[in-house]
């Protein structure tokens, strides 16, 4: 782990920088997906997660869940293309997992998934340190997370 | 430069299914370069709404069946809601590429202007909680939100009456004890507005959202794609499968919420049964039994009351009690996650 701007990254996982998510590789084509803990806390605090079904196609951007914080229903969107492998059964039970153990509460695992699919990913102790930290920033000036 | 726009369309007094279609419309068939929209309906007839990742168990089925009441899934969050001609409905949509980051930024800002236009009517309005509006001291308008589409919309309601013993009706309770409770916290926490005039407040509404976005309001009619939209959300809004809602987990136990802060939860675990009213964050009442507690059940409940409604706070005031405390908070934790 790094600490950036006040929170613990993992410098070895691979991260989307649109959608806030960790992405870690794990075999021929297959990947896990979980939110970084600047999703998790900007999401608000999670009460209901309804996840995709294994065998569900994506393109980057569509749904891989729904989640739900503060009434707010809104996508989880898929960091890359390929095809939902398994999903975490117990998220449904303790959907706050999310927000208290980021990388410990993978969301779900994608396979069929191509290198160029996982081109635009962060990664890198220094680059996932200086867009983690830009991130943060943005976020703080937009007055979404506390100073 | 021409001022941008916002569009405003109000669809007046309409059916159950297009009172939940017009906005989940709207929604769906906005473009990221569309103008937002600022919408009004009211129900002509009353029905039960309920939320994206609530179970229909949650609901009293056969009750609803009996007083004629359809039940309405919508995409949007928050629990089952009693709906009729007594509340005016708002909605604000707008690309989800503008709309502010952040669940709590979002309610903030996009509730703020419900609040200035009620209390440019002289309503004493707050916002309460994170997403409440409140008006001396009781909750005068659920709301919600969600992304549709390419859309994120906020939904409100304004009250000017309300039937609490009808939403009592129409909800599940382990037992009739429990209903009543209810209801007597919905009374005290449930107000209305009866003084307020629909058209104004809409007038107001759309004021204060066109002042907020810096637009130009511009009363519209729904395009012809944003009417097939609606259509095809009717549709949807009748489909079985759409109303069963998505696979969840059963949660363990009956929390039933009155508003922020305030709520009714009723959970068991191994034998020990535990039923808490929590007001203002705080637990205010509690009953502990479990057939070989005895004596030692009013000292659990008492350790309880004045306890902050969380897990830390809870399991701080069951730590003397040791396995009886666990089991006690193993019955309550449930309860202590507000959906």
């Amino acid at each position: 782990m790094i600490t950036v701007a006040g929170y613990n990254v993992d410098e070895g996982l691979e991260y989307d920088p649109d959608y806030n998510l960790w992405v870690e590789r794990r075999g021929a084509g297959v990947v896990r997906v979980g939110y970084d803990p600047l999703g998790a806390e900007t999401v608000g605090d999670i009460v209901a997660v309804a996840l995709a079904v294994p065998g569900q196609a994506l393109v980057r951007g569509s749904a891989l869940a729904t989640i739900e914080a503060a009434k707010f229903v809104g996508p989880l969107p898929a960091p890359v293309a390929g095809n939902v492998r398994v999903v975490n059964e117990s998220l449904a039970r303790n959907p706050g997992a999310i927000n208290s153990d980021p990388f410990g509460s993978w969301i779900a695992e994608i396979d069929g998934v191509t290198d160029d699919a996982l081109s635009h990913l962060i990664a890198g102790a220094e680059a996932i340190r200086s867009w983690f930290s830009a991130a943060a920033e943005r976020f703080r000036l937009q007055g979404v997370i506390a100073e | 430069m021409a001022q941008a726009t916002l569009r405003v369309i109000d669809a007046g007094a309409v059916g159950a299914e297009r009172s939940q279609a017009l906005w989940h419309g709207l929604a769906d068939a906005m473009g990221q370069a569309d103008a937002p929209v600022l919408s009004f309906c009211r129900p002509a007839e009353p029905y039960v709404g309920i939320g994206y990742h609530r179970r229909l168990d949650e609901l009293d089925c056969g009750a609803c069946a009996r007083l004629g009441l359809p039940i309405l899934r919508r995409q949007i969050g928050g629990g089952p809601v009693y709906l009729d001609s007594n509340q005016l409905f708002f909605q604000l949509t707008l690309p989800a590429a503008s709309a502010p980051a952040g669940v709590l930024r979002l309610y903030g800002e996009l509730l703020g202007p419900a609040v200035q236009a009620l209390r440019a009517l002289g309503v004493d309005a707050a916002l309460a909680g994170v997403n409440d509006i409140v008006a001396g001291g009781r909750k005068v308008s659920g709301t919600g939100a969600g992304q549709i589409g390419d859309a994120v919309t906020v939904v409100g309601n304004v009250m000017f009456a309300f039937d609490h013993e009808r939403m009592s009706e129409v909800l599940a309770f382990p037992d009739e004890a429990m209903r009543a409770d209810f209801l007597r916290l919905l009374r005290e926490n449930l107000g209305t507005l009866p003084d307020l005039d629909a058209a104004a407040l809409k007038q107001s509404l759309v004021s204060a959202y066109a002042e907020a976005l810096g637009r130009e309001p511009v009363w519209d009619a729904p395009r012809a794609d944003e009417l097939g939209a609606i259509k095809r959300w009717e549709e949807r809004l009748r489909d079985l499968t759409w109303l069963e809602g998505p696979a969840l987990a059963a949660t363990p136990g009956r929390q039933v919420k009155v508003r922020a802060g305030t709520w009714l939860y009723d959970g068991e675990s191994e034998g020990l049964h535990v039923r808490v009213r929590v007001q203002e964050g705080l637990i205010a009442e509690a009953q502990v039994t479990a057939p070989w507690l005895n004596g030692a059940a009013a000292g659990l409940a008492r350790a309880l009351v004045g306890v902050a409604a969380r897990p830390h706070s809870v399991a701080a005031s069951m730590d003397r009690f040791e396995h009886e405390g666990e089991r006690v908070l193993a019955a309550l934790a449930p309860g202590l996650v507000v959906r």
